[in-house]
């Protein structure tokens, strides 16, 4: 009889000992399961292409009219600094070494932006433009690209669209 | 003793499959969470849009462009009520040229026209402090046809579908609307 005893004892301890093990099996699973889905980073490349599209369009166009000195050398070589658009980054990935943005603003005439073989009345661009080559190339580790178009009017009244191109490449934070 | 052996060994199994199911239960949990954001976790601007911003500059451009008289189009669709001749294909060029594609490539999707506020409800009360139950009439043109939301509806039934739009007033109760519907 003692001896039945002490192997119900024993054997309770052996079970709180599993219980135990269990409990810990259990906690690390679910550990592992809101670690997966939280641990993941949100892909936010597409809000930050229209963000800089809309940017540019604020940049060129007022109450409906292009902003003066737009179409001047000296939009074109300072086209960051009069937008307020900063391209800065994290110092991780390299992403200093080249930059992760690319912004495109191409001025046509509106009357013959329908034709095919449109040309360019001004350009602006700045940030990397090696990035333009991906947009034709759709997945995952590739940047994201944008190209929206605006229609505006000079003080003039002369007839513009600007065909608005921006790209986000930051491929490692975002499509892992 | 013999029969203690078995009553031991009995309760050894209950649990060993007690914990094989356990693992098998989670080990399904787990895949599940796996498989379940094994895709981005994407976030783009439909989810946020209740703007487009390049659709309202452009509208804005749109109203303040010149016939060959120098008659704004603001002007013309205040005088004569709705679109005409000049003003309504000028208005496809720039809407459907330019942003048809953008919403799901549908030329139904991108409408222009001319609403006028009312001040009752669908019950025929007056909607008095609550303008967003006032019905909202639209007027069809022959350009861009009926308003595919509804011609007449009120601002909370348009929310039904994503939608955005842009709307410039003509008179106290009319006003231009640019619709842009899906994305």
């Amino acid at each position: 009889m003692i001896k039945m005893q002490g192997n119900k004892k024993a054997a309770d301890k052996i079970i709180s000992v599993y219980w135990f093990a269990i409990l810990f099996i259990v906690a690390a699973g679910i550990v592992f399961m809101v670690s997966s889905f939280y641990g993941k980073p949100y892909e936010v490349r597409e809000i930050e292409v229209g963000l800089l599209a809309d940017k540019g369009a604020d940049c060129v166009s007022y109450a409906g009219f292009l902003r003066e000195g737009v179409l001047s050398q000296e939009f074109k070589d300072s086209f960051l600094e009069i937008c307020d658009i900063t391209f800065e980054t994290e110092d991780s990935y390299g992403w200093t070494d080249e930059s992760e943005y690319f912004l495109q603003l191409n001025f046509y005439d509106f009357d013959s932006y329908q034709n095919t073989n449109k040309n360019s009345l001004f350009e602006a661009s700045a940030g990397n433009q090696r990035l333009q080559n991906f947009c034709q190339l759709k997945g995952k580790g590739f940047p994201v690209c944008l190209e929206r178009k605006l229609y505006i009017l000079d003080k003039e009244g002369k007839k513009y669209v600007v065909k608005i191109n921006s790209i986000v490449k930051k491929i490692e934070k975002n499509s892992q | 003793m013999k029969k203690i052996k078995h009553g031991q060994i009995g309760e050894t199994m209950t649990w060993i499959i007690a914990t094989i199911i356990i693992i098998v239960v989670l080990a399904i949990s787990i895949s599940i969470a796996s498989i379940s954001t094994s895709g981005l976790k994407r976030v783009n601007q439909v989810f946020f849009q209740t703007a487009d911003v390049l659709a309202s500059k452009s509208m804005f451009s749109y109203i303040m462009t010149e016939n060959s008289e120098g008659k704004t189009i603001h002007t013309q669709i205040k005088e004569e009520g709705n679109l005409n001749e000049f003003n309504g294909n000028f208005a496809l060029k720039i809407f459907r040229g330019l942003y048809q594609e953008e919403y799901l490539g549908n030329p139904s999707n991108v409408w222009l026209g001319i609403i006028v506020e009312t001040e009752e409800k669908v019950n025929g009360e007056s909607c008095g402090n609550e303008p967003e139950f006032c019905i909202l009439n639209s007027i069809e043109n022959g350009f861009f046809g009926k308003r595919p939301l509804g011609d007449r509806n009120t601002e909370i039934g348009y929310h039904s579908i994503p939608y955005t739009s842009e709307k410039v007033k003509l008179e106290n109760k009319k006003r231009v609307e640019l619709n842009l519907i899906g994305k």
